[in-house]
């Protein structure tokens, strides 16, 4: 007896047996070093080691303990913060002043706030210790938050665009229509209708200050050294077990701000 | 402003009246409008029709302010209107494709108009009630907009845009999404609402049967320019040339010889009711009002044989071809009435027919 077909394709599931065999494969592959440092991170050894041969939390209460990776922690969620009230408004700004542009010249204003995007960041980072030097801005929390704003951006562009597509223009005409001046129909009308997008940009430009290590590895040093910087030092050392417990708690912040984008873009509909 | 003249209301002083003077919009070196001037009285419902592309939508988007015209003045009960920017002019406005607000509900979309002007909350709530009502939806308010049937956002739209008590309301095809009979249903609710409001409403549709079925004036527009301006029955009944003739309604276009001190067809002279423009070339013969041939009509009518080609049945009437030689065709159309079905021969067999002086048309152009 076959299966019935899995859809109107007519083709049967076992028919499809490769496929789903094929899927799971990619999934695991893609998933599977996240979730390994999850047991390594309950390790009650004094090296990293897979599978750990006893449990603990020791880890864990190493780095609570530690001022230096707490400091590093507020450094890094201050830092983050201070990018996202940056980059949204901004992003949301450069996106609609760009969409509704009849400017011969606003393609390329566009490409030149994407290129962060494309430009390899070790370059920009490069560019902005020679230049955040000159300008007393190295190992600030003024100059990395910029340093990063210049990342975030494009991502907050990229979501607000893709938004306005999908937005009818004629809904702010007829704010306009109904006595709205045209800052007030982007306020009451256009903002609120694309506000899925905008908290996703939002939650991107928090992720990508966050874990951001290039640049911090040049400009992110000694009094404000973000968390990812800070963990690219202890690799570098000596390989500390309390970095697989951070990165647990990490891919548990990832999962969490992920599941509020979700939850967001639901509401918006 | 033969309708509205009856019924009146509160509202009525509030009409305005619309001037448009040499209003010219070009894109490059296209004329979107073109010198379009018009006269628009207060209270009046008055129709833009024209095929897409003909400028019809551009004169709206003038008069809405959301297009600045190239050259030209558009004047409001006197005050001029050209350079105020679309909040400022307190004009109500139905768009295409509804263009409610999605976050909203059905009350707070009609309350934002009110919003903006500030009114207080009890007087808003009384407001956007009387609106709702006057659409016939007060069961609605608190209803998402998502929620709604194409029928229902097309009466909220409108609730909208009359609920601030604009000077003049702006349509623009407001009922092209809805199907046949909603739309047809729709067409008479919208005219009863203008007549009870009485507010100068501004209307644009490519469909020529809803524009003879609600204005009080049609303007037909080809081409960025005004074609004509009347009453539905005068342009029915008058078109002014071919492309009026051919835009509204059916219509066969036959051409017609120049003799002194008239026109023939097929070397018959032509009756004509009334004054033939100097550049007459064409007749315009429209199916219904031609009539199978009675004794006596040769005095005041103008008459055709032809063999009757073929006969399509489409319910209420029927629509029969006849050719009448030098491979021209008439159309007619009928109801399909038992006498009619009667009188009408089989295919090959022939007919005669005539065609009233008062219904013989002629516009300019032709070949002939």
């Amino acid at each position: 007896m076959a299966l019935p077909p899995a859809s109107e394709t007519q083709i049967s599931h076992l028919g499809r047996l490769w496929l789903y065999l094929l899927a799971a494969l990619v999934l695991i592959f893609l998933v599977a070093p996240v979730f390994v440092v999850v047991p390594m991170s309950f390790s009650d050894e004094r090296y990293l080691s897979f599978p750990p041969e006893s449990y603990g939390l020791r880890w864990y209460r190493n780095y609570f303990a530690s001022l230096e990776w707490t400091q590093a922690t507020v450094t890094s969620f201050k830092v983050a913060l201070l990018v996202t009230l940056l980059a949204t408004p901004l992003g949301v700004a450069a996106a609609y002043g760009l969409y509704r542009s009849t400017l011969k010249f606003s393609n390329t204003v566009s490409l030149l706030l994407i290129s962060p995007l494309i430009v390899p960041v070790i370059i920009i980072a490069i560019g902005v210790f020679y230049l955040y030097a000159r300008l007393n801005l190295v190992n600030t929390v003024p100059g990395i938050v910029l340093a990063h704003t210049i990342l975030a951006l494009p991502f907050v562009m990229v979501t607000t665009t893709s938004g306005l597509q999908q937005f009818d223009d004629q809904l702010e005409r007829a704010a306009q229509s109904l006595g709205a001046s045209r800052w007030m129909a982007v306020l009451t009308v256009t903002l609120p209708q694309l506000r899925g997008s905008i908290v996703s940009g939002a939650l991107f430009a928090f992720i990508t200050s966050f874990d951001e290590v290039v640049i911090s590895v040049f400009i992110a040093g000694g009094e404000n050294m973000t968390l990812p910087r800070r963990m690219f030092s202890g690799l570098r050392d000596q390989v500390d077990p309390t970095i697989a417990a951070i990165s647990s708690m990490l891919i548990g912040l990832s999962i969490l701000l992920l599941g509020l984008a979700v939850a967001f873009g639901r509401n918006s509909d | 402003m033969t309708r509205d003249a009856e019924t009146h209301t509160e509202r009525t002083a509030q009409a305005a009246p619309i001037a448009i003077e040499n209003i010219t919009k070009t894109y490059d070196d296209f004329h979107a409008l073109d010198d379009v001037s018009l006269e628009i009285g207060a209270g009046e419902f008055l129709t833009l029709l024209g095929p897409s592309g003909s400028g019809k939508t551009t004169l709206l988007m003038v008069l809405a302010g959301f297009t600045r015209p190239t050259r030209g003045r558009i004047l409001v009960a006197g005050e001029e209107m050209t350079g105020v920017p679309p909040h400022k002019r307190d004009f109500g406005m139905v768009f295409q494709n509804y263009a409610l607000f999605p976050h909203m509900s059905v009350f707070d979309n009609i309350a934002y108009p009110l919003k903006l002007r500030r009114h207080p909350k009890a007087e808003i709530k009384r407001e956007v009630g009387r609106a709702l009502e006057l659409v016939h939806l007060s069961h609605l308010a608190s209803r998402r907009i998502s929620a709604l049937s194409g029928g229902q956002k097309q009466r909220i739209a409108l609730a909208r845009a009359i609920v601030f008590e604009p000077r003049v309301l702006l349509m623009d095809e407001p009922l092209s999404a809805l199907d046949k009979n909603l739309r047809e249903q729709m067409q008479i609710e919208i005219r009863a609402l203008h007549d009870t409001l009485g507010i100068t409403t501004i209307y644009v549709t490519h469909d020529q049967r809803e524009a003879l079925t609600m204005s009080d004036r049609i303007v037909v527009i080809d081409g960025g320019r005004v074609s004509q301006v009347d009453t539905p029955r005068a342009l029915y009944d008058r078109p002014a040339n071919a492309f009026v003739a051919g835009f509204i309604g059916e219509s066969t276009l036959l051409p017609v010889a120049r003799t002194n001190g008239g026109y023939t067809f097929q070397g018959r002279p032509l009756k004509t009711g009334r004054a033939v423009r100097p550049d007459a070339g064409q007749l315009v013969v429209r199916p219904e009002k031609l009539v199978f041939r009675d004794p006596g009509q040769e005095e005041d009518h103008n008459l055709f044989e032809g063999t009757l080609q073929s006969i399509v049945y489409q319910g209420d009437t029927l629509l029969a071809r006849i050719e009448i030689g030098q491979g021209r065709t008439l159309l007619m159309r009928k109801t399909t009435h038992r006498d009619v079905l009667a009188r009408l021969p089989e295919p090959g067999g022939e007919v005669a027919l005539a065609l009233h002086a008062d219904d013989t048309i002629l516009v300019e152009g032709g070949t002939a």
